[in-house]
């Protein structure tokens, strides 16, 4: 067989989200998959501006990679929000606003905004937006049906080096 | 080579679907483990429904649901992963795309799993089009983990 693997990426987390609404009490998001040990509603306050929903922090594993996290750089993710049978389109979401960030978590319950060195990234931001209200909005209802959730850890290969490629004939640089 | 894969992934689709005939035109799949496409009925654009490979994975379909229970409809099944990518045209680029749904259709038979695929893809105004350079998708099976909260 060929081995066509020239841009080796890792997957380290790869799950669904979505939103358990308990009988009684507040509607609050939840993980299934591999990867996240816990996963909460972004506090408010300095340095995070939380919202009531469509805003999650998402705690990886320890030792997701080589027990330092994720290196910022590294990162390489996608969301894709499940459609809802009731929205006003045919299974479609109204959330057309999806963005990941790479912040850390210093001790249980604290939050910082940048990778912390020598632990790097253990804590996903994940932010889903509708245009139609410029609400982060959960997806559950009418707005959605679960957000998916993959992220890789790019440069997975025996050199951890980095190339930069330059037009217009893309000639690597080495850096 | 360090073995960071602590989340395995299956890939089960991979393809690229175009409108050879322009948006409004029959969907045409070009890749592997998606055996047809057709619109979803009533609908003239911005609403495909993917049919799986039988036997994907494991003969049960793509995305079994959990272990106990009947299957509801229209479940939020936990082990399917789904990636779309509209495909721009026109310079500068643009794909116009507003919002994507994806939704797994379950099949009747008990212990199938969900054998079909159906995708919603809205411009401004939530909409449904066909996006005229069409789209990339891939599909990944979950492997293992479980709920967290």
């Amino acid at each position: 067989m060929s081995d066509y693997a020239a841009a080796p990426a890792q997957p380290i987390v790869q799950g669904l989200i979505t939103i358990v609404t308990p009988q009684t009490g507040l509607p609050f998001p939840a993980f299934s998959g591999i990867g996240v040990s816990s996963i909460v509603r972004t506090p408010p306050g300095s340095p995070f501006s939380g919202n009531a929903a469509g805003d999650y922090l998402l705690m990886l594993d320890e030792g997701l990679p080589g027990d330092v996290a994720l290196d910022l750089i590294f990162g390489r993710s996608f969301l894709t929000v499940r459609g809802s049978f009731t929205n006003v389109v045919h299974f479609g979401t109204s959330i057309d606003q999806k963005s990941i960030s790479y912040v850390a978590s210093t001790a249980p319950g604290v939050f910082v905004a940048s990778p912390v060195p020598g632990i790097g990234s253990n804590v996903v931001r994940v932010v889903l937006t509708a245009s139609s209200t410029g609400l982060a909005t959960d997806p559950v209802g009418s707005d959605g049906n679960g957000c998916e959730i993959v992220i890789w850890r790019g440069n997975a290969g025996p050199e951890s080096y980095s190339t930069n490629l330059t037009g217009p004939l893309f000639a690597p640089v080495m850096i | 080579m360090p073995d960071y894969a602590a989340a395995p992934i299956q890939p089960i689709v991979e393809g690229v679907v175009t409108f050879p005939g322009g948006p409004g035109t029959q969907p045409f799949f070009d890749g592997k483990g998606v055996s047809a496409i057709t619109r979803a009925p009533g609908f003239l654009f911005g609403a495909y429904i993917l049919t799986l490979d039988v036997g994907l994975p494991g003969n049960a379909g793509a995305v079994p649901f959990a272990p106990s229970g009947p299957p509801p409809l229209f479940a939020p099944d936990p082990d399917v992963r789904t990636m779309v990518t509209p495909i721009s045209t026109g310079s500068p680029p643009a794909s116009f795309v507003q919002s994507i749904g994806v939704s797994y259709i379950p099949s009747a038979l008990s212990g199938v799993g969900a054998p079909q695929i159906e995708i919603a893809i809205t411009e401004a105004v939530f909409t449904l089009f066909d996006p005229a350079g069409g789209f990339q998708i891939i599909v990944w099976r979950g492997l293992g983990g479980g709920p967290v909260a």
